[in-house]
Formats: C-alpha cells, sequence, structure tokens
C-alpha cells in the first residue's frame, strides 16, 4: 500500500464515522442539555430552601 | 493585492447570518446567568455534562479558529503527510478514554483544575508555583489568537486587509466573548459550544464536498503529488519538513498532553458527570480530534491545488508562490479564508463564517475561565489561606477574565508576528505541559513522588525557552554558516522538547528521592468554601 492510498482511505474513513457521529451528537447532546438544566434547576432550589434535602447524585449522575 | 483578497462571495446575507449567530451566543450567556450559585457551577457547570454534551464541547474548544488556521498552513505547506499529526491526536485521545490514564484519577480527586490537584497530592506550595507557571505560560500561550483568528475573518470576508478592519474585528469579537464568558461561566460554555458544533460539523462536511467537487477527487492528490512528490505523502520522507524526532515530539505534545494535560481539554473530564461518562466521552472524542486536524488540513491542501493548479486563481498563484529567486510570498495564514471565499457561494458562506466565528469564540471562552480560575483558585485563594466566600471567588475570577481579555486584545494589536508565531506558541504552551505532564503522571502513579521532586519537575519547563529562535542564536544551539549564511540548528525544536521532557522526569525521580516528603507536609487544605 502506498502512502497516497492510506491518506485516501483514512480520510473517507474518518469522514464517515465524524457524520456519523455529528448525528448522534446533536440528537443525544440535545437529551444531555434538558438534563443539565434540569440538575442545575434542582441544585438552585436546594440552595434556596435550606429544609429541603439536596437530592444525592451517585456516580453515574443518577438520583 | 487588496483587490485579488477582495474577490468574495461573502455578501448582506452572510453578514445577517454571523449577525443572528453572535446575538444567540450572547442571548445564551445572558439566560444561564441564574444557574450560577458557586465555583462548581461557574467552573464545573455543576458536573452535570453528560457523554454527548461531553464531547460536543470537548471538540467545540479545541477546533478552534487558531488550531483551523494553522493545520490549514500544514496542510498547504506539507500536503498530506501532514495527516500523521491527526492520526496521533485521534489515537491519543482514543488511549486516554479506553485506559482513563491521566483524566479517570484527576476525576477521582474530585478537583477543579490541575493545580488544585498538585495541592491534594503534594502542598500548597506546589499547587502556588503550579498555578503562576499555568496561568503565565497559558495567557501568553493565547495571546496571539485574537489577532491570527481575526485575519480569518477579514479574509474571509474580503474587508480591506490593510485598513483598520482587523482592529475592529478584534475588538467587536473580545467584547462578546467577554460579555457571556463573564455572566454565565462553565455553563456558557457548554451550551454555546454545543450550537457551535452542530453547525460547524454540518458545515464541515458541506463545505469539504463542494471542494471536492470543484477541485475533483483525483485531482488534489495528483496535484499534491507533482508540487510535493513523497514529501507531500510521507512524513518522514527524505526532506520532509517533519522527521522521525517531531513524529515522536507530536506524540508527547499533539497527543498525550493534548488530551490528557491540556488544561481546558481536562476541564471537560472535570466537568463530566461520572467518570464512565469522561471516559466515554473521550473514546468517542478521538474522532473528532482526529477530524480536528484533518479537516483544515485537507482544506489547506484544496487551497494549494486550487492556487497552484486552477486558472482562475493565477492571480493568487503569484502573490503565493512569486516567480524570482528570494522574492517572499503573503503570508501563507491567508490562504485557507481567501480560497474559502472564492469557493463557497452566498450563504454556505455566512453559515459556515458564523461557525468558525463561533469556533473563535468558544475557544477564546473556555481559555479565559480556564486560566482565571487557575489564577482565582490556585493562586489567590490559597495564598489568602482558602478564606474567600463563594461570592467574592466568582467575582474574582469575573473580574480576571476581562483583565486577560484586555492583555490579549494589547498583544494582539502590538504585537508584531513573524512566521514564527507557531514555535512562539509552542514554547509558550510547552513551559507549562512538559513540567505538568510529568508531575501529574508521576504524582499519579508513583507513591515516592514528593513535593520537592514536584517543584523540580515543574521548573524543568522553563528550558523550554532553548526552544525559541533567539534564545537559540543567542546560546549557540543555532550558528551562522560561515560559507553560505545559513543558520543551522544543533537541536531542532522538537529534539529539545523531548529533551526536556526527559529531564523534567529525572530531576523529578531525583528530587523526590533525595527529598522525600514528611507526612506533615502532605495536602494542607485552602479550599474551604464555594466548591462541593
Amino acid at each position: 500500500m502506498t502512502w497516497m492510498l492510506f491518506w485516501k482511505i483514512m480520510f473517507v474513513l474518518v469522514m464517515a464515522v465524524f457524520a456519523v457521529m455529528s448525528i448522534l451528537v446533536t440528537v443525544l447532546g440535545a437529551r444531555d442539555i434538558r438534563r443539565l438544566l434540569s440538575g442545575l434547576k434542582d441544585d438552585a432550589s436546594a440552595d434556596a430552601d435550606p429544609s429541603r434535602p439536596r437530592p444525592e447524585v451517585d456516580g453515574d449522575g443518577r438520583e | 493585492m487588496a483587490k485579488a483578497f477582495s474577490q468574495t462571495n461573502f455578501g448582506v446575507v452572510d453578514w445577517v447570518i454571523v449577525a443572528i449567530y453572535l446575538l444567540i451566543s450572547v442571548a445564551i450567556g445572558l439566560w444561564v446567568k441564574r444557574y450560577v450559585s458557586d465555583m462548581a457551577t461557574y467552573i464545573g457547570a455543576g458536573r452535570r455534562v453528560g457523554t454527548w454534551l461531553g464531547v460536543a464541547t470537548m471538540t467545540g474548544t479545541e477546533l478552534g479558529l487558531v488550531t483551523v488556521m494553522y493545520m490549514a498552513q500544514k496542510g498547504f505547506s506539507g500536503g498530506f503527510a501532514a495527516f500523521h499529526l491527526a492520526l496521533i491526536a485521534g489515537a491519543a485521545t482514543l488511549f486516554v478514554g479506553l485506559t482513563g490514564f491521566i483524566v479517570a484519577p484527576l476525576r477521582r480527586a474530585r478537583v477543579l483544575t490541575i493545580p488544585e490537584y498538585y495541592e491534594k497530592r503534594f502542598s500548597c506550595r506546589v499547587r502556588i508555583v503550579g498555578g503562576v507557571l499555568l496561568a503565565f505560560a497559558g495567557i501568553l500561550n493565547m495571546g496571539l489568537f485574537l489577532q491570527v483568528g481575526s485575519k480569518f475573518i477579514v479574509g474571509i470576508t474580503g474587508l480591506p486587509i490593510d485598513g483598520s478592519a482587523l482592529k475592529w474585528v478584534m475588538v467587536t469579537l473580545l467584547v462578546l466573548v467577554l460579555i457571556y464568558t463573564t455572566l454565565g461561566g462553565m455553563i456558557s460554555v457548554v451550551l454555546t459550544d454545543y450550537v457551535q458544533y452542530v453547525v460547524l460539523s454540518f458545515g464541515l462536511i458541506i463545505a469539504t464536498c463542494m471542494a471536492v467537487g470543484k477541485l475533483g477527487w483525483e485531482k488534489i492528490f495528483t496535484v499534491v503529488a507533482e508540487g510535493m512528490g513523497d514529501k507531500g505523502f510521507n512524513p518522514v520522507a527524505e526532506g520532509s519538513e517533519f522527521g522521525p524526532f517531531y513524529v515522536g515530539w507530536m506524540i508527547i505534545a499533539a497527543g498525550l498532553i493534548g488530551s490528557a494535560v491540556w488544561p481546558t481539554a481536562v476541564a471537560r473530564a472535570l466537568a463530566a458527570e461520572s467518570e464512565k461518562s469522561l471516559r466515554r466521552q473521550y473514546m468517542w472524542s478521538s474522532v473528532s480530534f482526529t477530524v480536528r486536524f484533518m479537516l483544515p488540513m485537507f482544506w489547506g491542501i484544496c487551497a494549494y491545488v486550487f492556487i497552484t493548479s486552477m486558472t482562475e486563481a493565477a492571480d493568487l498563484k503569484s502573490l503565493f508562490f512569486p516567480a524570482g529567486e528570494g522574492a517572499e510570498g503573503v503570508d501563507e495564514l491567508y490562504a485557507l479564508p481567501v480560497f474559502m471565499g472564492r469557493l463557497l457561494p452566498g450563504v454556505v458562506l455566512g453559515i459556515i463564517a458564523a461557525a468558525m466565528i463561533a469556533a473563535f469564540m468558544s475557544t477564546h471562552d473556555s481559555y479565559l475561565l480556564c486560566w482565571s480560575s487557575v489564577i482565582t483558585q490556585d493562586i489567590v485563594v490559597p495564598l489568602m489561606g482558602g478564606e474567600m466566600s463563594t461570592r467574592a471567588r466568582v467575582n474574582l475570577t469575573r473580574v480576571v477574565i476581562v483583565l486577560i481579555g484586555g492583555f490579549i486584545l494589547y498583544w494582539g494589536l502590538f504585537y508584531k508576528g513573524t512566521q514564527d508565531i507557531w514555535d512562539y506558541m509552542a514554547v509558550s504552551g510547552g513551559i507549562f505541559f512538559t513540567g505538568a505532564f510529568v508531575v501529574l503522571v508521576l504524582g499519579i502513579y508513583w507513591k515516592k513522588a514528593s513535593s520537592t521532586g514536584a517543584m523540580f519537575g515543574l521548573f524543568a519547563g522553563f528550558l523550554m525557552l532553548f526552544g525559541l529562535d533567539p534564545v537559540q542564536r543567542i546560546s549557540g544551539l543555532k550558528f551562522q554558516d560561515a560559507a553560505t549564511g545559513e543558520w543551522i540548528e544543533r537541536l531542532s525544536s522538537a529534539q529539545i522538547g523531548l529533551l526536556v521532557v526527559a529531564l523534567a522526569f529525572a530531576l523529578m525521580i531525583v528530587g523526590s528521592l533525595v527529598f522525600p516528603d514528611r507526612d506533615c507536609e502532605k495536602g494542607s487544605h485552602t479550599n474551604r468554601g464555594g466548591t462541593r
């Protein structure tokens, strides 16, 4: 295999994977944003109300 | 030259698209201010950044406009041989994701910055010294981002290259970045990075397809082969601008350090919601890290093919490759934006320009936040014995962001850049990252590493200054051949970089063994208040 052929294959492969990943990040990233803002809202509520217990979050981000 | 550079498809519609995009970014910053309650939220987005959002923001930050410009320049001058840098970056990021090398232990330690880890592992003294070095090197490193990025915008929009347009572009963009960064902190950064990622990723793919359609897939490779020969494909070919030492140095610098030590990338790790999310984020980001180098390089290659082989670019060829021995061409940095301005139709050009401006801004906001939080958390607070309220910390960080912004504007306006700007960035960054890499690796994976050893390792980074051209000439590392007048280097920057890392390892190991820590010196806690 020549260097030229190697870079041709590599470039096409990387671009194809990137295209698929971009779709995943767009869709699943939007879901993560909803979770982020919801979690921050909960934190803000807990800070504002000392009598309300702050939700405990485990190692995977679940309450 | 002005006439050649003003030929662009950038029109009124494109300006409108750019304006709308920038307003959305500022609006996000204003809107999320309500969520900022403490330093963990301001700097770490409350550690609630999920995997996919983490991928978007990590890529958004590291795919900066300056990266695009320099990688395009690498492609323009080095051809496909430059692709090896992209492979190295991707492979190293994947390795970090699979193994958790450096980043997983940092996340487990629940620190907000690298110097904070230094204190937990070693002592407050190491934290302060590490913080000073990091902030110094980091702020110097970004000193030319504003100027270089603005050149892209001037080039692509066809604004007058020899007027005051460059200055006004710099001022306008900096003000916008400062507004949403100071207000919203990391939350703003994450959200705007996501928007930027979506727009940029699809825009990049479309623009790449258009470039290939215009030039021809096979022709791109053929022209490079004819113009550069084997050097255009093989990074270790005879006479290549890269070579084996360069490749080895890039494995450390662009690979491991770029993904696991460079603070703005590591900041994503520290903001991840869990260690599992962090590793997934890195594994997926390995694709983005490959693309962020490879795509701009490909565009640089396309710019080379366009300029050297297309009849419609004959005016550009005479500017970039003037005939006559010793004739100096135009700054190669302008090749990419000028090419894009001629290639892409209106609307598409506006979307790409907006996304690239967003990339420019997202890099600035992340870097501003990173260095300012280091100054607050790792220098000022420890010096005050840890006694600083949450509100004061957040406000101080905001003030420092504005001050750093003022510095980079000043530096960008008055620093007279040369073709050695890339060397400048490598040296300034290396002052920090050579020592930090060693201190983190040994601190995490070697129990006998001591505070004194860490200090030796950190200070070894200053030896990177010998990679700078003027220092090399003064020190004799570079000398002038009496017969030809040519400057010959005894050691290349890459060789110096490798030597400095090796020396830092040696100094830290020796220092740790000769001066071990006493139990009472370890981990003084000065981080009371403001973190969780």
